[in-house]
């Protein structure tokens, strides 16, 4: 008989603090510098983890700084340099967010977010049928391409897994490999970064 | 070459000055103010999100998001000048309410430094190969061949001025370029540094997508 193997939840890390020398954030040098903090923060923090992101203290954060912190972040963690570590953002005033939505906008990144009523949705645009899918892994915490298929009858697995392979490449699914009696093989499952 | 302690007396910035003109009654936002350091961009933005809040959101109908969007203009423009022309400049915004048209405000950058196209030439050398309109165009786009990562600043405003159906004039070198529904090209003495006047109309006048 197959074991388990399953894959251990995201570790939820402490939370990581904007802030800048006063609560106004502006200018590409203190956006590198915001960005340098969080990345050494990120790669110091264990693999399989969610390093939250707050906004707390920040008031205002212009688009050349977010620009520097975001972009500069999200990239390194779509490369793969950091491995299994993530973030998520989260309490954005509408002031700050309006600026970090346009950097994702013109660099077309995503990331996610939890929203001030505690929900998680995504920062910038993915397609209505990524965004879908990722959704279904926020609510299920792992799924496969089988379940997809749930919420996309007339699609074909192998296009529910170019699906599952694009959000994993946008930073926004975890996969592994697990093995399972039903299956008597293994198969890839996903975990959602929120 | 600084600004002089009192540069309300040189500076000729469009749309500073108050009292009666073609445009209507003006009132001053924001008085002339220098920007030397970060510690200045912040306190203008401060007095935004104080004071100037109140009667954007008063007599030109801004919510959150525009305040937002207006913050975001004077504060692209100013970092400019710390970030970028290696001198010192100043900042003002005036409030108008033209006859028969939306209220707007105008805001004005200057500097005397070293100019759009000596700036990019600093970090991008072919730059200093440029006209300075080309340099003004391309610090415009958000992107040009060789560099698709550069800062997107200016670009943000203009996209901020087409989203509030404004205006953007920019001034460098001997080139100054006029941006309203399409960019227009308008002969101009030299000028050393960099000149940025931005409009942005109340909420409600429609929107450019």
């Amino acid at each position: 008989m197959m074991t388990h193997t399953r894959m251990p939840r995201l570790k939820r890390q402490k939370p990581h603090a904007v802030a800048g020398r006063t609560d106004l954030l502006n200018g590409r040098p203190e956006g590198r510098a915001l960005a340098d903090r969080l990345l050494a923060q990120l790669a110091a923090s264990e693999p399989d983890s969610i390093l939250p992101v707050d906004f707390g203290q920040v008031r205002f954060m212009d688009f050349s700084c977010a620009d520097e912190l975001l972009t500069r972040v999200l990239r390194r963690i779509r490369s793969g340099e950091l491995g299994t570590r993530f973030i998520l953002l989260q309490n954005l005033a509408p002031s700050v967010e309006e600026n970090l939505v346009a950097v994702c906008a013109l660099r077309d990144l995503v990331c996610p977010q939890r929203t001030q009523e505690g929900k998680i949705a995504l920062l910038g645009k993915i397609g209505p049928e990524l965004a879908a899918t990722y959704q279904l892994a926020v609510r299920k915490g792992r799924i496969t391409a089988r379940e997809v298929l749930a919420i996309a009858p007339g699609v074909g697995i192998s296009a529910i897994s170019n699906r599952l392979a694009k959000l994993q490449t946008l930073g926004l699914l975890v996969r592994t490999r697990e093995g399972g009696p039903a299956s008597g093989g293994r198969q890839f499952v996903y975990q959602a970064v929120c | 070459m600084h600004f002089p302690a009192v540069p309300s007396t040189i500076a000729s910035l469009e749309g500073t000055g108050g009292g009666r003109g073609a445009r209507g009654p003006s009132d001053v936002l924001l008085e002339l103010t220098p920007i030397e350091h970060q510690a200045d961009v912040e306190q203008v933005l401060r007095t935004v999100l104080g004071r100037i809040r109140r009667i954007l959101e008063r007599e030109l109908g801004y919510g959150e998001r525009d305040v937002t969007a207006f913050c975001t203009v004077l504060s692209e423009a100013c970092t400019n000048i710390c970030d970028h022309s290696a001198d010192s400049g100043v900042v003002a915004a005036q409030r108008y309410t033209p006859r028969g048209g939306p209220r707007y405000v105008i805001v004005g950058v200057a500097d005397l430094g070293i100019g759009i196209r000596q700036s990019l030439a600093t970090r991008y050398r072919h730059a200093a190969r440029w006209s300075h309109i080309q340099a003004i165009v391309n610090a415009l786009r958000k992107e040009y061949s060789r560099h698709p990562d550069r800062g997107l600043g200016l670009f943000m405003v203009s996209k901020i001025v087409g989203a509030y159906r404004g205006s953007l004039h920019l001034r460098s070198g001997d080139a100054r370029l006029y941006l309203h529904h399409r960019a227009r090209r308008i002969a101009a003495g030299p000028f050393p540094g960099t000149q940025l006047a931005i409009s942005l109309s109340a909420r409600g006048a429609p929107k450019r997508p």
